[in-house]
């Protein structure tokens, strides 16, 4: 741990020696994620990340997390079950962010969490990162920002294929083909990512991550009926299957069990552009999309069925949108649509369909008052059918100090309505004595039970059983850019998140046979805080580097609170007996590190066109909540071990940890190039505490790119 | 019964006192190490226990005398352990008038029954002692003592005690692995008053 730790010192020693120019981000670039209008980089007061197609393809990455989780300020966080990728920001729950491409939003979220791995960056233009609550303009779950991916357009006539081979039988095969005359644009896209998956564990049953395999295919069509108007059709399908293997211990049960999962989904996004005037313009859009799930898991032995699970998801949102070109210094921006979505699921209990309706308007007023001084506020009404309406407000200002100096401060609220598992989960454990109730069911399956005299006790004040709010944030944040000279700028970013009515589940009742019934309520107040610091650098024409550091402080205020009144205990691992925590022994929630670290170094060897691309990441210890027998048989033992509910010294920590990525890329006249990497070169593993941690990553990659001379 | 008198034995060697002083006791501090409460012979593999005899470990605590089985009947014991399951001699669990209440504090600091204090008696299955005196931690499948919270208890002879459980695994490993240490064994400490007063000092 300390020779870690100095082995990082040394390396931000080493960088800083070297000085720079700016990274491959330009300023005068244009950004559409922070205001829905084209912005650019410069003027835009919230503070933002950019990803580039060129950081992409040099890192060689396959999937979106493989691209954000080389990130300081991003965390790719496993999902509630113990596996997958879901992307924490600001040090928030990956609930928390809205997730985009092209614009919209993906669905098919599991238990809140979306999962990155079903997102492919070969088609990827950029990727804009708005840090920061992003409700204003974008409504429930952009509450601590929004991520939104750009996929390419067309632009010339051409055609990219890539082939790339990866450890444990992976392989990702991409084509795709740009087509572009005067008045049509079209953009195909085609990928199909498979994997053996990885076993951390030989000795059980089954592997880690059973194989799977999926398809994307991606079309954009663009037509231009005039200088004024324009029509454009998004479309895109991903299917993956996998074939699960898994040993199941829960409790003192022990199955083996087969089967099969199958995801879908569809979305179908037409787009119509018509400029009023000069000044104005309109974008009418219809958004739909169809996300589908199906798994079903045998027991080995007996072949009977063992879980079963399906899930079915649709979304339909028209929307319209315009924006006014007042004068040189204002711009206003208002938009309008609706939300319809549809849920059906086992998990509900039965087949039916549950419906959720938002309706919606927002408004956006951009304004430069004087030169150095631009601020963009702007407010979004949502109406659902479900809970009651929300306002989202938002402010920010950047004022330009001199030429290269700026600062950035911004306010604002977020919010994440309700989801249909918190309304309406349907789920009977009887095996394990507990059953849990989403809140617009739970009343009247209590008020069954008491009628059938099966309820022995309520546990939570009945007026507050079954009533629900949408989790609501208010946040800041301030921050500086600096550029020292041409070759090196840094920007610091301070933000704080206040957390209110964060959904827990809380045990609500108990039956008569000692069962406990939990169901969905506002309780917990929670903060997150912290510091971006961001340092880009060019020593030379060939060698570009770049540090970002992220402290974070992410804490229960409920936690504090109690602590404060002396109502927390710990116990001494020494004596055994139990004293008062103070504020000092609290680490705060887990799943977070409170240090996250990233170096990377990019080397050009003109001469050769060869590429180096370097990325030393470092996250510093965390906890973990317990995860135990879930369906794919994966256990996290909690690292609470002192039975307080709460991180503090006492408890187990997974020790900070460093991955070391490295890509060199050779390129022969502009249009073939090969690839060769490695994920975790050093082969860091966890398997019982990270067992998304995939161990030592080699990959061999071949990109082609065919042009058309224009003629 | 044959299996008693080994464990008998056992425990005497276990038990340890601050002081070697018998009787009559009047207030003491006690500190009990692996009360045995019927951890069987061990777990499987994953994880059943084997060879459990299902019965209680009867404790006494003014003179912290383990109570044979035979006497389950009687008054002579005040507190009984098997696994988890904590019972107090008082109510649907015995005889006597043992009955006691969760006290969340520092142990230390409770120097005195408070006032307002109500004394409940196990009423199956709601029992006094329930299952909130420890924290279960399904994925390492260990059981924790939850911090900050003791027992407070009147014997059937009118005496107050409090009582802290510091681990329940043999030996009060730091931090217990379930596959490893052997579990259902009961380290605590309590203090007695046997004058009568609810006075803890």
């Amino acid at each position: 741990m300390k020779r870690d730790l100095y082995l990082l010192f040394l390396s931000i020693c080493v960088l800083s020696q070297l000085a720079a120019q700016r990274d491959s981000v330009q300023l005068d670039e244009i950004m559409v994620t922070a205001t829905k209008t084209d912005r650019l980089l410069s003027s835009v007061p919230l503070p933002f990340q950019i990803i580039t197609k060129q950081q992409i393809q040099n890192t060689g990455g396959s999937r979106l997390q493989d691209i954000l989780s080389e990130q300081a300020g991003l965390n790719v966080v496993s999902q509630v079950n113990g596996l997958g990728n879901g992307l924490q920001l600001q040090g928030l729950n990956p609930d928390y962010t809205m997730i985009l491409i092209d614009g919209e939003p993906v669905i098919g979220r599991y238990t809140g969490s979306l999962e990155l791995s079903r997102i492919s960056i070969h088609n990827v233009k950029k990727i804009e990162i708005v840090k920061g609550p992003s409700s204003s303009l974008y409504g429930s779950e952009a509450l601590a920002g929004v991520v939104n991916i750009i996929t390419n357009n067309a632009a010339e006539n051409k055609i990219n294929a890539s082939v790339k081979y990866a450890s444990r039988q992976s392989t990702d095969l991409s084509l795709s083909g740009q087509f572009a005359n005067e008045k049509w644009r079209l953009y195909l896209f085609g990928n199909r990512f498979g994997t053996q998956g990885y076993d951390l564990s030989p000795d059980v049953y089954g592997q880690t991550v059973s194989p799977f395999s999926n398809y994307t295919i991606q079309s954009k069509l663009a037509y231009e009926f005039s200088a004024k108007s324009s029509f454009n059709l998004n479309m895109s399908y991903f299917t993956e299957f996998q074939t699960n293997a898994y040993h199941v211990i829960s409790g003192r049960d022990s199955i083996k069990v087969d089967g099969t999962g199958r995801l879908n989904n569809f979305s179908f996004n037409p787009y119509y552009t018509y400029k009023l005037t000069n000044k104005t313009n309109v974008v009418a859009r219809i958004y739909s999309s169809i996300y589908q799930s199906e798994t079903e898991l045998f027991k080995k032995e007996t072949g009977q069925l063992h879980y079963s699970d399906a899930f079915k998801q649709t979304f339909l949102r028209p929307e319209i949108q315009s924006t006014c070109y007042f004068n040189k210094k204002q711009k206003w921006t208002a938009g309008a649509g609706t939300v319809y979505e549809i849920v059906n699921t086992s998990r509900y209990g039965d087949l039916f369909n549950r419906y959720q309706d938002t309706y919606y308007g927002f408004l956006q007023h951009e304004w430069d008052p004087v030169d150095k001084l631009n601020i963009v506020s702007g407010v979004r009404y949502d109406y659902n059918s479900s809970y009651h309406s929300q306002w989202s407000p938002k402010l920010a200002v950047q004022y330009n100090v001199v030429k290269h100096h700026s600062f950035k401060a911004s306010v604002g609220t977020g919010f994440k309505a309700p989801d249909f598992r918190q309304l309406y989960f349907n789920f009977n454990n009887a095996a394990a004595a507990y059953a849990v109730f989403g809140s617009d069911i739970v009343v009247n399956e209590l008020h069954q039970l008491e009628k059938d005299g099966r309820l022995l006790a309520y546990l939570f004040d009945t007026n507050l059983i079954g009533s629900i709010a949408p989790e609501i944030s208010f946040a800041i944040n301030f921050g500086t850019h600096h550029e020292f000279n041409s070759h090196l700028n840094a920007d610091i970013n301070f933000f704080r998140n206040n957390l209110h009515g964060l959904i827990e589940t809380r045990a609500v009742a108990l039956t008569t046979d000692q069962r406990t019934i939990y169901s969905y309520s506002n309780i917990n107040r929670a903060y997150t805080q912290g510091i971006e610091l961001n340092v880009n650098a060019r020593l030379n024409q060939r060698m570009q580097c770049g540090v970002s550091y992220q402290f974070l402080d992410a804490k229960d205020r409920a936690v504090i609170e109690d602590i404060k009144n002396g109502l927390v205990y710990g116990r001494d691992p020494v004596t055994l007996e139990s004293y008062r925590i103070s504020k000092k022994d609290y680490f705060g929630l887990t799943n977070r590190s409170k240090h996250n670290t990233s170096i990377k170094l990019d080397y050009h060897f003109p001469k050769q066109d060869m590429n180096l691309s370097a990325r030393l990441l470092y996250h510093g210890k965390f906890g973990v909540t317990g995860t135990a027998g879930n369906v794919s048989g994966i256990s996290i033992p909690s690292s609470d071990i002192n039975g307080n509910n709460i991180l503090d010294r006492n408890d187990r920590f997974i020790d900070g940890y460093f991955l070391f990525n490295l890509t060199v890329s050779k390129i022969w006249k502009e249009s073939l190039t090969l690839q060769l990497g490695a994920d975790n070169l050093f082969n860091y593993k966890n398997p019982t505490y990270i067992p998304n941690q995939i161990g030592r990553n080699l990959f061999i990659t071949l990109l082609y790119q065919f042009k058309r001379k224009k003629s | 019964m044959k299996y008693l008198l080994p464990f008998s034995i056992a425990l005497i060697l276990f038990v340890s006192c601050d002081d070697e002083k018998v009787e009559p006791v009047v207030s003491k501090s006690f500190t009990i190490k692996n009360l045995p409460a019927d951890p069987g012979t061990g777990r499987d593999s994953v994880g059943n226990l084997i060879g459990d005899k299902k019965l209680f470990t009867f404790f006494r605590l003014s003179d912290s005398t383990v109570v044979s089985n035979s006497d389950s009947a009687t008054t002579k014991w005040d507190i009984g352990f098997k696994g988890s399951t904590i019972i107090l001699n008082g109510g649907t669990s015995g005889p006597g008038q043992t009955a006691g209440f969760f006290f969340n504090g520092i142990y230390n600091d409770l120097k005195e029954v408070p006032l307002d204090s109500i004394f409940k008696k196990d009423s199956a299955p709601n029992y006094v002692v329930n299952k909130s005196w420890y924290a279960y931690n399904p994925a390492a499948m260990t059981i924790a003592p939850v911090p900050g919270r003791f027992i407070v208890l009147k014997t059937t002879q009118g005496h107050y005690a409090k009582l802290e459980i510091l681990s329940y695994y043999k030996n009060a490993p730091t931090s217990p692995n379930a596959f490893i240490d052997a579990d259902r064994y009961y380290t605590f400490r309590y203090f007695y008053q046997g004058n009568g007063t609810t006075k803890f000092e």
